[in-house]
């Protein structure tokens, strides 16, 4: 366990020693507080609540497809750019197997999603602190909001990295997923007349549309799409790892 | 001439009938050889012989057909990480991550076996003369600094064979000279079995106490460096002996009434004749030239190169 503990360590220097490690909070705080202070001018007498506003950049159906964009851009390269450096050579002729050694890199991945996450959601809670008051929202339900928002984002990454694993390419991973992200929306809805539907993913992953009671096809529950969500993840694990394991590296 | 086999316990590395085919083309073939502690060993071949997917066969990046690798007695294929544990490698060039310092580099590696110490690092730090780049960011590396690194990384585990391929890929001439010098090093302060691929043959003629050749992925032949021209001196074999003289053709016409000696080849502008013959025949030859009153200029050793050799071996062509 510790061994292992060391190759995350290894994972996560490996992102935070970049420069452009910083440039992945500089956005995000650009965001929060561009958007806290757009509200303030332009939104007239009604002002939100702290707690709205933390649950408006936390929601996925609000600010939040900027938090997952930022956050699998950032981690879209981690397998990919082993091959692009050819530092794969030397990482995989080591005392480990190649899965522990992929096994690390998406712990890391996931922790970088969770500090990310906290960092966005204490910036906003302290911005919305400053320029607005009040709690509308209970803080359980922006809790929840960003338990939401987290497990949509380690969807999102998860299918990342098995592209980050299939192409070898960091290009060609957030170029898919920036995709995906533009246009699940316009798929799921071309789509949502048939009743396949309810098993393509994107239509599972934002859990948070349960809580109001309604469900996006008929039929469809919050058990129903965490069921739904395991099987895919566990899928995208399944063809990452067996294909990293497989690989000749030229 | 040819090396026996061994059975005994230094042998450090063990290629077993290795095989590596790519759809129907058969990349390496059936190929079988062996290392023991200490020793240096040149893989030899023309481009494209195969080399290069031998050494990531056995450091396990690639699969392999058939066959199978044995490093101190683990098979790479069923013990991965138990057998890869012996090996230190530079696979192609030495890739690090550019944005990150030497030190950073190395404490990566470090991280990743158990018990390297910072002594330790520090020590394969002083010996490949990287101490005072350590905290440059490796983008500002030289390749023969990136090199020197990279063997860093091989050694900093404390590997029993070292494996390179074309570890002198883009060095300059005193970059090579200081690899080599390095490779003997280690080998004798360290005492570990090192396997270089090259296809740079006066090189490993320097370096290597052994070659290996190999051609379309096949055993070609296995040789022990300097024995060709050192064996001849002790034993009676007759060797190639170069004479320079006034007059190439009348000092022919009188070495052919001598017993044991045989012309090789006679080239009139210079006056050079190459003659097989033993040693002990030398001073008859001297005597009969001067009792001839021929001028005797120059008598040498008429070295076969590796490269010669290596051309017989591999029927010419195909050499970068």
């Amino acid at each position: 366990m510790r061994s292992f503990m060391r190759l995350v360590q290894n994972e996560w220097l490996k992102l935070a020693k970049k420069r452009s490690f910083y440039i992945a909070y500089g956005i995000m705080a650009a965001v929060v507080i561009g958007a806290a202070i757009l509200i303030k001018q332009f939104g007239g007498g009604e002002l939100p609540a702290t707690t709205d506003f933390v649950d408006l950049i936390l929601a996925v159906d609000g600010l939040g497809g900027v938090f997952v964009m930022i956050a699998t851009i950032f981690t879209a390269g981690i397998v990919s750019i082993e091959h692009q450096l050819g530092s794969v050579k030397m990482l995989l002729i080591r005392s480990h197997s190649r899965s522990t050694i992929l096994a690390s890199k998406y712990a890391a991945m996931l922790i970088y999603i969770v500090v990310m996450l906290i960092f966005t959601g204490v910036l906003a809670s302290a911005t919305g602190m400053v320029l607005f008051n009040g709690d509308s929202l209970p803080w359980s339900e922006v809790l929840q909001t960003a338990g939401y928002q987290l497990l949509y984002t380690v969807i999102y990454a998860t299918l990342m990295f098995m592209f980050s694993v299939l192409t070898r390419s960091t290009g060609a991973t957030i170029g898919v997923g920036l995709f995906l992200m533009m246009f699940e929306g316009i798929i799921t809805m071309l789509l949502s007349r048939y009743d396949f539907a309810k098993y393509i993913l994107f239509l599972n992953m934002n859990l948070s549309v349960y809580d109001s009671g309604s469900a996006p096809i008929e039929g469809m529950s919050m058990g129903f799409s965490s069921i739904v969500i395991a099987v895919y993840m566990l899928l995208f694990l399944a063809v990452s790892f067996v294909t990293f394991n497989k690989r000749d590296v030229a | 001439m040819k090396v026996e086999n061994k059975t005994d316990q230094n042998v450090v590395l063990k290629l077993e009938k290795v095989t590596k085919q790519i759809g129907k083309q058969t990349i390496v073939n059936q190929l079988s050889f062996s290392i023991k502690k200490g020793e240096i060993v040149g893989l030899l071949g023309p481009n494209g012989a195969g080399k290069t997917t031998t050494i990531r066969m056995i450091v396990g990046l690639i699969g392999m057909t058939e066959g199978d690798v044995i490093i101190q007695g683990s098979s790479i294929k069923n013990q991965f990480t138990k057998a890869i544990r012996h090996v230190g490698a530079i696979v192609e060039n030495p890739e690090f991550y550019p944005y990150m310092s030497g030190l950073d580099n190395l404490k990566q590696y470090q991280r990743m076996t158990d018990g390297i110490t910072d002594e330790r690092l520090n020590r394969v730090v002083e010996l490949v003369g990287l101490k005072d780049a350590m905290n440059k960011r490796v983008k500002a590396y030289s390749l023969g600094m990136r090199q020197r690194l990279g063997i860093a990384q091989a050694l900093l585990h404390e590997p029993s064979i070292l494996i390179l391929d074309e570890p002198t890929n883009g060095l300059d001439p005193a970059g090579i000279r200081e690899m080599r010098d390095y490779l003997k090093q280690i080998a004798r302060e360290e005492g570990i079995a090192i396997l270089v691929s090259s296809h740079l043959l006066s090189e490993m003629e320097l370096t290597c106490s052994r070659v290996v050749v190999i051609q379309q992925g096949k055993f070609v032949t296995e040789r022990v460096i300097g024995e060709m021209n050192a064996s001849a001196k002790t034993s009676n074999e007759r060797t190639r002996i170069m004479l320079r003289v006034n007059d190439a053709a009348a000092a022919a016409g009188h070495i052919r009434e001598l017993k044991g000696i045989s012309i090789e080849s006679i080239n009139r502008p210079d006056n050079e004749l190459i003659l097989m013959m033993q040693d002990k025949d030398i001073p008859d030859l001297i005597t009969l030239l001067s009792a001839n009153s021929l001028a005797v200029y120059r008598i040498a050793d008429a070295k076969q190169s590796l490269e010669d050799e290596f051309l017989k071996w591999t029927g010419g062509g195909n050499i970068a």
